[in-house]
Parts: C-alpha cells; structure tokens; sequence
C-alpha cells in the first residue's frame, strides 16, 4: 500500500513577508557589516550583486526588476524600498578567504537560483564531485546562519531598533545620489 | 541531470522514516519507481533514473551513494502533438470526407461528434511519430540531515517530486520555506511565540510621492530598469 504524501496547506505558514523582509534585512546588512562568522569560527561575507526584483504588497502590484550597473547602489533600488515594495530577490556574492560563489536568493521559499560553484580541486572526477558537493553544503550552512541571525534581532527585543535603522538607511541618500 | 557547477535548487525536510543508502531496500524502492519509457500511445510517463545517466534505471549503493549524499535523478517524458500540425491534418482530413461524400452525390457536414473522433484519431497516429521532450532534474539527499535537494524550481517538477518520493518511502516532504526553516532554528527557544505572532513590518519608510520625485532625480550610471506586471 502506497502512502500518499499529506499535502501541506501552506508551506510558507501564511507569513508571506518574512523571506522578503529577511532578504531586506540582508541587504542592508550586506551594506553596513556585511561579515558573519559561523561558531568554529569561519567567516564569510555577503555582498548584494546584480540583480534586484522588489514586488508590491499587493497581488497586483508592478515588480521592480534592476540589473547591472550596480543596482544595489542605485537610487532606483532605494526609490522602490521607500514606496513600500519588498525585495523579492537578489543576487547575492558571497566570499570566504579567496573563493567566490553568487547566487540567486528568492526570498518567499528560500529557493536558491543559479548557484554558481567555482572549479573544485581533485585529482578524479569523484574528488572533484565531493568537492562540489561539500562546497554546496557550506553555502546552505552559509545561508542558515544568515537566517539564524536575522531571526536573532527580529524576534527579540531589539527589531524594532534594527528595523528603524533599516528604514533610516533607506532614506539616506544611495551611493549613486552621493556620486 | 546532476549539475553541481551551476544549479537551482529547492530544499525539502523528509519526514518519515527513510532506509539507509546502504541498505538493498533504498535501490529496491528507486527500482519500484523507476523510470518507464513511454508506451506507443501514451503522453507522458515518469520516474527515478540514476544521476549519471538518464537511461540507466539500475540502482546500487555505487550508483547512488556520492561521500555523505545520495544523488538520483527524476526523469519525465513527454510527448505532445504540435497544435498547428495537427489542425493542418484535421482541415485535410476534413476536405477528403467532404469531398468524397459530395462524390456520391450528397455534400455532407462532418458533426461535431465525427469531428471530435477524427481529431482523436489523428492525434494518436501523430504521437507515434512525435518524438518525446526528455527532462531528467537531479534529486540529492542528504541523509544525515534529512534535507532533500531538488535542481529545479519548476512548480510542476517540484510537485512531480514531492509526490513521487512520497509514494517511493513512504515519507513526506516539506518545503524548507522561510517560515519552515525559521520554526525548526528556534524551536524550543523563547523566540518561538515571538515567530507564531509574528507581524509584517514596513522597512520602506517614506512616501510613494517622495520615492517618485527620488527616482525622477537619479544620478550617475542608472541600472537597467524592467517594470513588471505580476
């Protein structure tokens, strides 16, 4: 007798913003500490790349998609922020001593799109395989850690500080508007 | 297949009990869902093939097993006959069974009803001759952990997936969502209740009119902007 799988009513429990309000989070993060140090003590950074798409609160509402010329600097990318769109992906770089991995972030399931590996090293191609393969599971760790910390500051007592900092460094003038 | 080197990918928590890779009964359950090749008549068809290659439906520990992980893949057929084909064979077919019918003497209407048999007849006859789509998405599991990793975020793959490996353990899978993956960090901790009263919070900060007039003024190298109707 087979087993069908139950089906899940809602596998994002309703709470639609909160990948699109941790992407945020990382953004702006990204921008003023953008270092994370897992607790053996390895650190990487994250640096939002090329690739921005804001998205209305409403089903309805226009998405905003940015890319190239650094869009993460740009005026456009602050001007959607502050009229109240979310970020609903980025493409995200991130770098542990001199090894470089960029990814696509979606934030309302947590998809990773394009991930891009470098070139592992091995003398066969089981090695090589391995390689990948852990190197993948360090970005998912990577990852794990950046939600565990945004979790941190948005269900304690400190979010509603963090989120007017947030709110400040979107006000204030972009990289491009300073230039 | 499985691409490591540039890949999209969803991550699922298995529920249930799983067999260990080690074990014959976790190639015995990929064999049971194996991959079928498509029957003469038939549209579409699925199932597990292994990871290295999509005609090898023969699993074993060194198929599968990959270090810590175990790698599989899903593998769907799909044949489908091209509509504009198909409505160049119905009009011909059509033409000839007027034409012949007005030959004995008394020009006939085709009914709706004959209509439709045609149209089924023809599309048989044309899947024969229609090649299949071949689509074959990595599947990796990370057994220790419980995590599965799909390499597609196509909603129906993703769905194939979902239920195929269901039905192949007998376990459940849940996508490992913002909101999933956040329960499971803090579970058994204080931010729990925070996380099940959770409320959204604006981020933006100023208004819609003052976000215009800031966009109106950019400076310097604008990135390429795309609006997009959702």
């Amino acid at each position: 007798m087979i087993a069908r799988t139950p089906p899940v009513a809602d596998p994002r429990g309703g709470v639609d913003f909160l990948g699109p309000e941790f992407l945020t989070w990382l953004w702006w993060r990204s921008d003023v500490a953008p270092g994370f140090e897992h607790a053996d003590g390895s650190a990487f950074f994250i640096h939002v790349d090329d690739h921005l798409e804001f998205k209305g609160e409403r089903a309805a509402a226009r998405r905003t998609v940015l890319r190239a010329g650094v869009p993460s600097a740009s005026s456009e990318a602050r001007a959607a922020l502050r009229s109240g769109k979310t970020l609903a992906a980025a493409r995200i770089l991130l770098a542990r001593d001199d090894e470089e991995v960029r990814f696509t972030l979606k934030a309302e399931d947590l998809d990773v799109a394009s991930l891009k590996l470098p070139a592992p090293e091995g003398d066969t191609p089981a090695d090589r395989e391995r390689a990948l393969l852990d190197l993948m599971g360090q970005v998912m760790d990577d990852l794990d850690l950046c939600l565990a910390s945004f979790l941190d500051v948005r269900l304690g007592s400190g979010w509603d500080a963090e989120a007017e900092r947030i709110r400040a460094w979107g006000r204030a003038p972009s990289q491009d508007e300073r230039a | 297949m499985l691409r490591l080197r540039s890949q999209s990918v969803r991550r699922f928590r298995v529920l249930g009990p799983l067999p260990s890779p080690y074990e014959p009964a976790f190639a015995e359950r990929l064999h049971e869902r194996r991959f079928r090749p498509l029957a003469p008549h038939e549209e579409r068809t699925y199932g597990w093939v292994t990871a290295d290659n999509l005609l090898v439906t023969r699993f074993d520990v060194d198929t599968v097993v990959r270090g810590e992980m175990v790698a599989f893949a899903l593998r769907i057929d799909q044949r489908r006959v091209p509509p504009r084909l198909l409505k160049a064979h119905l009009e011909l077919e059509l033409e000839a069974r007027t034409k012949a019918a007005g030959d004995g003497g008394r020009p006939g209407r085709v009914s709706r009803e004959e209509r439709k048999t045609m149209r089924e007849e023809i599309t048989r006859r044309l899947l024969l001759e229609t090649p299949p789509h071949v689509q074959a998405h990595g599947v990796l599991l990370d057994p220790r952990r419980r995590v599965l990793y799909v390499q597609s975020l196509s909603r129906r793959v993703l769905e194939q997936v979902q239920l195929l490996f269901g039905d192949t353990f007998e376990v459940a899978l849940e996508a490992l969502t913002p909101w999933r993956r956040a329960q499971e960090i803090v579970a058994g901790t204080d931010a729990m209740a925070a996380l099940e009263d959770i409320r959204r919070t604006e981020l933006g900060g100023a208004s819609e009119a003052l976000a215009a007039a800031l966009g109106a003024r950019s400076l310097g190298r604008a990135p390429a902007t795309e609006e997009v109707s959702s």
